[in-house]
Order: structure tokens, then C-alpha cells, then sequence
């Protein structure tokens, strides 16, 4: 590893880290409905929005009606959104006239946006109207990542409140995450962004003269090139700060439209983690006790800065087989060295590294660099991150409401070491709090692995596998990996535009979304009912460096458990095979 | 793949949704 990347990488880590309390302080204002500046500047559009929707704001919900909210919310979003895709031919806002988006691919789409995956069976250049971008996709973005933020936020107060049976509105808790967090980080975002180059306009697509023509297949020469434009750094924004991840091209932010320069991909790469660490520090001031929060914070960078080590470090290493061979892999003032196939020279070995680990940590997927390209041991660490829950650091809500779930599973399995009755933030722990942690922590894996199986067993899976052998597999196991995680990153190589893979796919995408968040809330109203049972000799302190140890085992334990036999058919066996 | 299978396949699920809200519960009151 150079110094320049160590350099950049602890810069990020540092920039990080001084972000987490400033807004995580303000995010825990937002929600506990304090007095927050920007409230004199948009409160009447607030008011306005619950009067439009007949909301009454004060009005609180039951875990059963607040999941009811957070369920039909989507669901008109999503029907919304496919609606969009299928009619853009006849719309406005569509200067290359695009036509409607086929079934199968809006399906999966619609599904994908809406439950935070953001996975591309498409490009978006190729594929979507201005309209489609703007009113379907960065909507989605938007909502998609608020309605993250709301289910935690319910889940925190069933820690924090005791004797009650409410968790909050959701659509007060929407609004609120839109309003006041997710919309003016998204503007201040894409202003960077503007400023980087990141391209935002909507005229159509223009031809240029190629500064250095060249010559095409047949011979005949090419002196012009069609660039793709559009109002990439309004979705840019959002895409990252709401950890969805979707890019407006193709490329995502391997783009130099999408991400032109080492300042933007900096900002761009703090947006993806940004939200997610804050989070830890606003947990902790709404239940009262900051260091809850900071252990969490502590738990998820330790695991963060481990695994980004083996990724930089496989990265940097490059291929051995190439040194037989005369490449000089090592890195000097002229090359980067290491891997760099796949990867843009303007951002070089730790800056891709550090994106592929951060972008998998979150449940974002953009990517500055091909992940298909990563050496064997690089591209399994953000599989791997993928496949642990996506809760070191995590989706915008969804991270640390997983977080949160394995924290409650740590102090059980340590009530069962001491034979105590476990508890966590004065809430004894139950059967049926443990029942809905069992059905979180469990049902990645099944689809994960049952949707992996199910394709690598059947003609329809195994036909869109480009490459055969080891690395097919992990393409495949990847591609599941990222839909059963709501992920969205892909490791391409597969031809995922099928009916097989946009129906099984998608599946994944609803289960890994909905199916969570249910239990989730649940886990919220059955701890919102209970008494708050004070400390006592017997109480696993929760806010100390052993329990973040204990934690971390706890996610590593079950992350290795049910994904290990599998990373050893693909990356392991890879990379088995590269250094023999 | 037409767009009514789609359609109702996405209905299905959030009915199914639906349906695990209400067994949580039940669950939870035992």
C-alpha cells in the first residue's frame, strides 16, 4: 500500500468520523420534532404536505399501522414507478425518444428503486427518458431512503420509550427525513457536484469532434463520438446520499460525467457512509446515552478498516501470474501498480478500493471501478460485506436497524453463556423479540443461497453465465448476494436482462426490503410495551469495548457460517487457483 | 412476460406482506 493511498484513505476515515456527531446532533432533533433552523424555512411546506394528505401529525401508530403505512407507501411508489417506465414513449422529457421500458425489465426496475437496491439490468443512457430519471427514479431515491430512516427511527423509539404502545408516524418521520435531512444534503451535493463537472442539463445528447480521431473496426475513420447527457447531479446526489446507488449511466461513477475528478469522488464516497455513521450518534442521544451509539460506530469501523485493508491490500498486490511475465506490478511515481484492470487511472488503486468496500459495506452498489475485475480476494471482501447483513456502517436506516437486531442477538447469546435473562437498554430480551431477530438474520441467507442454487441448477440460470468455472459462480452468487442484501452492485459478466433473472431477482429484492422491515417493526412494538428493568449485577453493559467485541463476533460468526462453503466454490477457489 | 402477471405478482406480495404483519402479531400476543 503507498503512502498517497493511506494518506486518502485515513482523510476519508477522519472526514467520516468528524461528520458522525454534528449530524447525527442535528438528525436526532429532526426526529424528536426539536427546533431545528430549517424548520422556519420549510415548516409550511410540511404543514402543507399533511394537509394535503390528510395526515394528522400528532396522531402516533402501532407497529402494526405504522408497517401498514410503510408498506402501501411503497407499494403505490413502485406501481408508480413501473407505470412510468412502460408509458415514457409517450411523455414529455424524453428528447432521444425512448420507448416504453419491456415488462420484465420495469419489473425489476421498479422493484429495485423502490426497495433501496437500486441493482441496473440496463443503462441509462440507452434506456430511460430525462422523465423516467427524474420523476421515477430519483423520487424513488428519495423515498426508498427516508422510508429506511423512518423504520429505524420507530425501532430506536421501542428501545427508548417503555410502558407505551406507539412508535411514531411514519408519515411524520417520512416527510421529516426528506424535508430536513435528505433533500438539502442532496442540493448542497449536487451543487459540488456542478462544480466537478458533473453534467446537469436537459438538452439532448451531443456529437463532438473527437480531439484524436480514430479509426473503427472496418478501417473507415471515426471523428465524432455522441456523448450522453441529462440531469445526472440532482440523481448523482441523492443516489449516493441515500445509499441506493442506481447511476444515471451505464458506467455509474466510473463515469467522467457521473464522477470527474478526485474531489468529487471524495464527496461522493463520504455521501455513501455519511448518513449510516451519523445514525450510531443520533441512536445514542435519543436513547439517552451517547456511548450506546458510539460502540456501535466503534463496532462497524473496526470491521470496516479490516476488511478495507484485505481489499486495498489484494488490490495493490495485483496478479502473480503477470510477474512471470515481465509486468511490473509495483507501484512508483509513474503507475499506480497493483490490479488496475477495470479501474479508472484518475482514481487509482486505494480510491477504488476504498469505493468497492465502502459502497458494499452500505447497502449503496454505485461503483467507481468494475468489481468483476477485482482480484479474487478484493471481490470477495465486498461479497462478503454484502452477504454480512450490509450493517458496517449500512443502507440509510437499514444498516443500523440491522445493527441493532444483532446487537439483540449478542446480548442474548451472552445471557446464555451467563445464564441470565438477557437484556439491552433496560429491555429484557424475549422469545418472541428473538423469534423476529431470527427471522432478519435468516432470511438473507435463503435468498442468497437459494436463489444461487435455484439459478445454478436450472437452464434458465446457468444460460446467461458468460464466464463457466469458479468465477461464474461467484458472478452469479454476487448477483444474489446483491438483490438478497439490496445492494445493487453487480459484478457483471451475466446477462441479467431474463425473465428468470428480472423475476428471481426482483423476488429477492421485495423478501430482502420488506420482509426485514417487518419483523423489524415488530422487534418495535413489542420492546415499546415494556417496563424498563434497571441494571443490576447480572446486566451485559452494552456500551463498553467488550460488548463491541462481542458484537463484531457475533456478525462475523454468522456471516462466515452461512456464506463461507459458498465463497469457497468462487472467490476462494479463485483465488486457490491464481496463487498456485 | 405480460404486464398482469407482473402486476399481480407484485400485488401478491405485498398482500403476502400483508398477511406476515398480521401473523407478527399474533405471534407477539401468543
Amino acid at each position: 500500500v503507498t503512502t498517497n493511498g493511506l494518506v486518502q484513505i485515513g482523510l476519508y476515515l477522519a472526514l467520516l468520523l468528524a461528520l458522525a456527531r454534528p449530524l447525527g446532533a442535528y438528525m436526532a432533533r429532526v426526529y424528536d420534532g426539536q427546533s431545528i433552523l430549517l424548520a422556519r424555512l420549510l415548516g409550511p411546506v410540511e404543514r402543507s404536505i399533511y394537509r394535503l394528505a390528510g395526515v394528522q401529525p400528532h396522531e402516533e401508530m402501532s407497529w402494526k399501522g405504522y408497517a401498514l403505512a410503510m408498506l402501501s407507501f411503497n407499494l403505490v411508489g413502485l406501481l408508480a414507478l413501473y407505470l412510468l417506465q412502460r408509458l415514457q414513449g409517450l411523455l414529455p422529457l424524453n428528447p432521444e425518444g425512448w420507448t416504453g421500458v419491456g415488462p420484465g425489465l420495469a419489473f425489476n426496475t421498479a422493484v429495485s428503486f423502490a426497495t433501496n437496491t437500486n441493482w441496473q439490468s440496463y443503462g441509462g443512457e440507452t434506456t430511460m427518458s430525462y422523465l423516467t430519471q427524474m420523476l421515477g427514479l430519483t423520487v424513488q431515491n428519495f423515498s426508498s431512503a427516508a422510508t429506511g430512516m423512518a423504520i429505524l427511527v420507530a425501532l430506536i423509539r421501542g428501545l427508548a420509550r417503555h410502558s407505551a404502545q406507539t412508535i411514531g408516524n411514519f408519515w411524520v418521520d417520512l416527510v421529516r427525513s426528506t424535508l430536513y435531512i435528505l433533500l438539502p444534503l442532496a442540493l448542497v451535493l449536487a451543487l459540488v457536484l456542478v462544480s466537478q463537472g458533473v453534467v446537469q442539463t436537459f438538452s439532448s445528447y451531443r456529437t463532438v469532434p473527437l480531439l484524436q480521431p480514430t479509426a473503427d473496426a472496418a478501417g473507415q475513420p471515426v471523428t465524432s463520438q455522441l456523448l450522453a447527457l441529462g440531469p445526472a447531479a440532482s440523481q448523482v446526489a441523492i443516489k449516493q446520499l441515500g445509499t441506493n446507488g442506481g447511476g444515471f449511466f451505464g458506467a455509474n461513477s466510473a463515469h467522467p460525467f457521473e464522477n470527474p475528478t478526485p474531489l468529487s469522488n471524495l464527496a461522493e464516497m463520504l455521501a455513501i457512509l455519511a448518513i449510516p455513521a451519523a445514525l450510531c450518534y443520533t441512536f445514542g442521544r435519543m436513547v439517552g446515552d451517547t456511548r450506546q451509539g458510539w460502540v456501535l460506530l466503534a463496532a462497524m469501523t473496526i470491521l470496516f478498516a479490516g476488511l478495507l485493508g484485505v481489499t486495498v491490500a489484494a488490490e495493490q498486490s495485483g496478479n502473480p501470474a503477470f510477474t512471470p511475465l515481465g509486468v511490473n506490478q509495483s507501484a512508483s511515481d509513474l503507475q499506480p501498480g497493483g490490479n488496475m484492470e477495470g479501474k479508472e487511472v484518475r482514481f487509482g488503486i486505494a480510491n477504488s478500493a476504498l469505493w468497492a468496500t465502502a459502497t458494499t459495506a452500505a447497502s449503496n452498489g454505485s461503483v467507481n471501478t468494475m468489481h468483476d475485475s477485482l482480484t479474487p480476494l478484493g471481490g470477495l471482501v465486498p461479497m462478503w460485506l454484502m452477504q454480512l447483513g450490509e450493517v458496517v456502517y449500512g443502507g440509510v436506516g437499514s444498516g443500523l436497524y440491522g445493527m441493532l437486531v444483532f446487537a439483540i442477538v449478542a446480548v442474548f447469546i451472552a445471557g446464555l453463556m451467563v445464564g441470565r435473562t438477557p437484556e439491552y437498554l433496560g429491555k429484557k430480551i424475549e422469545a418472541f423479540d428473538i423469534k423476529m431477530a431470527s427471522l432478519v438474520l435468516l432470511i438473507p441467507p435463503l435468498l442468497v443461497l437459494g436463489g444461487t442454487a435455484l439459478a445454478v441448477t436450472t437452464a434458465a440460470g446457468r444460460s446467461s453465465v458468460l464466464n463457466p468455472g469458479p468465477h461464474g459462480f461467484s458472478e452469479v452468487l454476487y448477483a444474489f448476494s446483491s438483490a438478497g442484501n439490496n445492494n445493487g452492485s453487480a459484478f457483471a459478466g451475466l446477462k441479467a436482462d431474463t425473465p428468470f433473472y428480472n423475476v428471481a431477482l426482483g423476488l429477492s429484492m421485495l423478501f430482502a426490503r420488506y420482509w426485514l422491515a417487518i419483523p423489524t417493526l415488530a422487534i418495535a412494538g413489542s420492546l415499546v410495551r415494556k417496563k424498563r428493568v434497571p441494571a443490576g449485577p447480572g446486566t451485559l453493559p452494552t456500551h463498553t469495548p467488550l460488548f463491541a467485541l462481542l458484537l463484531i463476533a457475533v456478525v462475523l460468526i454468522v456471516g462466515a457460517l452461512a456464506f463461507f462453503p459458498a465463497l469457497a466454490l468462487g472467490s476462494i477457489a479463485e483465488e486457490l487457483a491464481m496463487v498456485r | 412476460m405480460s404486464d398482469l402477471i407482473l402486476v399481480v405478482l407484485i400485488l401478491a406480495f405485498f398482500g403476502a406482506s400483508v398477511g406476515l404483519i398480521a401473523a407478527c402479531q399474533r405471534w407477539m400476543e401468543g
